[in-house]
């Protein structure tokens, strides 16, 4: 067989080759070919035939003549298009309307989700090669089976890392956060009578200079080069002009932290951006904390391998060679070094990505400031912008294939004067654009106007600088062109399809049924998807609901609570004699807890005269006498230790009990028990209160109500608690400020009221819950365009039925119900889709309560009259108009 | 005088097509002028100054016979229109009249 030119190589020059040359060029090409295989062989005359190919890519042979062929950039086509696509927006006016305006709302709604999980996913990411970024994170197995997780790992960690492992490009080590009281100090170090005093929650990070070569904090003043030394800060531009007034003049003052360590500026950064998850406001030099042996700056001492602190974290960045499961052997076998003997638990190292921080809610970050949003969330609110924006595009598809009726002359006249199909197509997607074009711009606006919703709705920042970036703009180009063939192409080829000979015929009925079960299903899909966000919002409500009026067992009612310092326990009583004076306050109590909070403090104990500890640990809270009176837990047997009582003695409460076997509380009153090399007696049980918040991430052992045990000790007093029967509170509130600044001169005064704190715990449940509602309403509000398009339509078509029954005698009554039917099915059909997916749904997220409602069914049934009559209402509209009609008007055209 | 520019190259291919008669085209020129000057010539290169000797207006082509080796594709052949036969004698006389001026011992730059 002769051997060919390659195939390729030949498809290619067809392609480029103005046609009028092909022939000769592809002739001499061949001829060549053939002589070359003679002289060459097949192999290199195939290599040259791709060279002289590649050689004729040459303008005057790529060039057409004029003429020859339609120039791809003659405008009078689209011109024309374009015309014709404008008159029939124009003719529809109504029904483009309801598509722009669900279109936008659709797009505005996507727009402020994708911007939120933008801003989510954006999370510290600034940094320079984030991607190879990790924390050194620790997992324990416990000798229980439990496993464990911490960021935290013991102080020796990151030294002994730099020198087993010098894979690791850097091993940084970071405390956070502290907590830090402020006194601001001036120039003066010794300045005795400062008064300035900030308390900053969360605000303060430990640090040493090598943090900044791994993470993109600049510095306005100063370098981090001066964090080598003990006792420096640095300070954000924010935080040195709230102490000093200027970035300038807090370069070389002095602040004391926490009322005794005097540090010196020597440094200003600029303010981190709101995506980190690294609070970089106040920055103490890590030298402090070593200088330091676990004193002020965290527990622990830097050769003790055997206790954690989840504060003390580790960053490291791998070499590009180095990928990440070759470094998690390194950290197995480093552990197996550290650890092995130590105790009978096993203890690994492994690393978690940077990019996790933000997400991995087993760990803690650095501030409670910003919530942790697991991954999940996150593609949530992607997958409800991406069904708003789909039921935004039935609804133009709906709307359009029913249209398709009316525009069937139109088009078979079009297709007996010789268009194209591809034509056809073509004008009907311009159509399609026009309307997504004028939709997105609406939508641009209503999203930029809904901005600070994200606020609300997402606690994220509104500021548009952050969002409206060059990239947007390709994106937004690129949902023009998705949606418009999304929601352009099914009816342009439903369009296009008609015969002219059935047109003309009048049969057209029989294409248009065609459509009619694509229309049906995605009408289903659009009440669905709308029914799963109503039951969804209504279950929602009620958990939260419930929450909130669940009896916890304790009063919160007038409970005002704030921060106390253990150093000036000697004052306490003081304090207590001064607030009970103070009127409308009618009880005081000092502990380390409120009843229920995150706190997990937790103790082995036994019996005194049991040698061996129980096999599951008590809560701890400490606590002085008047706590039960004070937060309203009542005893069911015993009674309270006194108020100035300091000797070892216990309250436990009926769960303790429970677990112990003890049927009759009273029999273990006056019974000793042991903690540790503490022993004392029991001296009352109290009611069941919960003594965690009902929903904690901690997992089951956490949850709800503990075994708990309260003992007084002062040493532990972080808490007081004030009772206030009084009208008027933030008067109340003043006067116990004022008192407190007078007994503790010494410490800044936070604290809030009980209510206002245990609401924050479900913070991010409320957000959800408006979220649904927020977004429930707005598919409703598509679903309901839509469906409100096509009874306008149905009722159109059928006029002159109506007319004709009504001639016969029918009501108005039948007549309506003759319409809202067949929509009335559907819906029914999508209460039945959504009711179990939406129980699936909602029964998975109330598995994360301790305390939670049943799922019950009339909340199915509740959901479905609601979408029932919002499509009745929606539907009758259009149904009563076309049953009022004057049936002379509809028939006399015939 | 006014005069078309014309190029080496393409006078070379100009005079091949006057040489070949009528039947000069794509491949033949191309071996026909690597074998005669000793050039390593490509394809593309003679189709290009085809081109542009067609574009001058000194040669016209019209599509010869289809023949096997070629997939029974015609070729392009090409003839040297008047002008270009024209401009190559003008070529010829202008080199001769300078050919007389030179003298028989030419001073050679062969630095002696």
């Amino acid at each position: 067989m002769k051997p060919s030119p390659p195939r390729l190589a030949d498809r290619l020059l067809e392609w480029f080759v103005a046609p009028h040359r092909l022939e000769a060029l592809q002739g001499d090409l061949h001829e060549e070919f053939a002589y070359q295989v003679g002289r060459m062989g097949v192999r290199r005359a195939r290599w040259q035939y791709w060279r002289d190919v590649l050689g004729f890519m040459r303008p005057w042979v790529v060039k057409r003549k004029a003429n020859e062929y339609p120039n791809p950039t003659n405008t009078d086509m689209i011109q024309n298009h374009l015309k014709i696509a404008w008159r029939s927006i124009l003719r529809h006016r109504s029904f483009t309307g309801l598509n722009v305006l669900g279109l936008s709302v659709g797009i505005a709604a996507a727009l402020l989700l994708f911007m939120t999980v933008r801003y989510e996913l954006s999370f510290d990411t600034f940094h320079p090669e984030h991607d190879r970024i990790y924390r050194v994170v620790r997992e324990q197995f416990l000798t229980n089976g439990d496993r464990d997780v911490t960021p935290g790992n013991p102080l020796p960690v990151a030294d002994a890392l730099k020198t087993d492992v010098a894979q690791f490009e850097n091993v940084v080590s970071v405390f956070g956060t502290l907590d830090p009281q402020v006194t601001v100090l001036g120039s003066d170090p010794k300045t005795t009578n400062a008064t300035t005093k900030f308390l900053e929650d969360d605000e303060g990070m430990i640090v040493g200079p090598e943090f900044f070569r791994l993470f993109n904090f600049p510095w306005l003043i100063g370098r981090p080069d001066a964090l080598t030394q003990p006792n420096v800060v640095a300070l954000s531009k924010t935080f040195a002009e709230k102490y000093f007034g200027s970035p300038q003049q807090a370069m070389g003052k002095f602040l004391r932290i926490n009322k005794h360590t005097t540090m010196r500026v020597v440094g200003v950064l600029a303010d981190a951006p709101p995506n980190t998850s690294f609070p970089m406001n106040l920055v103490i030099s890590y030298a402090t904390k070593k200088a330091d042996k676990g004193e002020r700056f965290g527990f622990g001492s830097f050769d003790d391998w055997g206790s954690t602190s989840s504060q003390d974290q580790i960053f490291v960045r791998l070499p590009r060679n180095l990928p990440v499961a070759s470094a998690n052997a390194l950290l197995e076998k480093f552990s197996r070094k550290h650890y092995d003997g130590r105790d009978e638990s096993k203890k690994t190292h492994f690393l978690s990505p940077l990019a996790d921080l933000h997400h991995d809610n087993r760990f803690d970050t650095f501030t409670t400031k910003v919530a942790v949003v697991p991954f999940q969330r996150i593609w949530n609110l992607a997958l409800v912008g991406g069904l708003l924006l789909l039921m935004a595009c039935v609804n133009f598809v709906n709307i359009a294939s029913a249209l398709a009726t009316r525009r069937a002359k139109e088009v078979s006249v079009r297709k007996v004067l010789g268009s194209q199909k591809s034509q056809l197509v073509g004008q009907f997607l311009t159509e399609t654009f026009l309307m997504v074009l004028a939709s997105l711009m609406l939508g641009i606006g209503l999203a930029y106007v809904a901005l600070p919703l994200l606020n609300t709705l997402f606690a994220i920042p509104a500021d548009a600088s952050l969002y409206f970036k060059p990239e947007l703009g390709l994106a937004l180009l690129g949902l023009l062109v998705l949606l418009t063939l999304l929601a352009g192409l099914y009816p342009a080829l439903v369009l296009s399809s008609f015969s002219p000979l059935d047109v003309f015929r009048k049969r057209v009925a029989r294409g248009w049924l065609r459509g009619i079960s694509v229309r049906q299903s995605l009408i289903v899909f659009q009440f669905a998807t709308a029914l799963v966000l109503i039951i969804s919002t209504v279950i929602n409500l009620r958990q939260m609901n419930y929450l909130s009026r669940m009896d916890t067992g304790f009063s919160k009612e007038g409970v005002f609570n704030f921060g106390m310092d253990t150093e000036y326990r000697t004052r306490n009583a003081t304090l207590r004699n001064e607030l009970l004076r103070v009127p409308g306050v009618s009880a005081v109590t000092f502990s380390s807890d409120v009843p229920s909070s995150d706190s997990r403090w937790q103790s082995t104990f036994a019996f005194a005269n049991l040698s061996k500890d129980e096999d599951f640990t008590a809560s701890m809270k400490m606590a002085d006498g008047n706590y039960f009176t004070t937060h309203g837990i009542t005893f069911v047997a015993g009674a309270s230790y006194a108020v100035g009582d300091t000797l070892p003695k216990f309250v436990a409460n009926e769960t303790l009990l429970k677990k112990l076997g003890v049927k009759n509380p009273a029999s273990v009153i006056g019974r000793n028990l042991r903690l540790g090399d503490v022993t004392g007696p029991i001296v009352g049980v109290v009611k069941d209160f919960h003594t965690n918040s009902a929903r904690d991430d901690g997992g089951p052992r956490t949850r709800g109500i503990q075994p708990l045990l309260l003992t007084p000790s002062d040493k532990f007093y972080y808490a007081g608690s004030v009772k206030i029967r009084s009208q008027n509170l933030p008067q109340t509130v003043e006067r116990i400020k004022a008192v407190y600044a007078r007994v503790f001169p010494e410490v800044a005064f936070t604290g809030r009221f009980y209510e206002d704190a245990l609401n924050a715990y479900y913070k991010a449940e409320q957000q959800m819950g408006l979220l649904y509602r927020v977004f429930a309403g707005l598919t409703i509000f598509i679903a309901c365009l839509g469906l409100f398009g096509l009874a306008a339509f149905t009722a159109e078509q059928r006029t002159k039925e109506i007319g004709v029954r009504k001639v016969l005698g029918a009501s108005v009554a039948g007549i309506v119900a003759l319409l809202s039917k067949d929509f009335l099915k559907l819906v029914l059909v999508a209460v039945l889709i959504a009711s179990p997916i939406a129980w699936y749904l909602m029964n998975g997220w109330l598995q994360d309560f301790t305390y939670r409602i049943n799922i019950d069914w009339w909340v199915f049934a509740l959901a479905g009259l609601l979408a029932v009559s919002i499509a009745l209402l929606t539907v009758s509209f259009q149904s009563v108009k076309a049953a009022l009609m004057n049936p002379v008007k509809s028939l006399r055209s015939e | 005088m006014k005069r078309t520019y014309l190029g080496e190259f393409e006078e070379i291919v100009l005079l091949l097509v006057v040489s070949m008669d009528g039947e000069a085209y794509g491949v033949g020129l191309t071996h026909k002028l690597n074998e005669e000057t000793d050039r390593s010539v490509r394809l593309n290169q003679v189709h290009a100054a085809l081109h542009r000797l067609q574009e001058k207006g000194m040669v016209a082509s019209r599509l010869g016979d289809p023949t096997p080796e070629r997939g029974g594709r015609r070729k392009l052949l090409f003839t040297v229109t008047a002008y270009g036969y024209r401009t190559l004698q003008d070529i010829k006389v202008m080199r001769a009249q300078l050919w007389n001026a030179v003298p028989t011992t030419p001073k050679l730059a062969i630095g002696l």
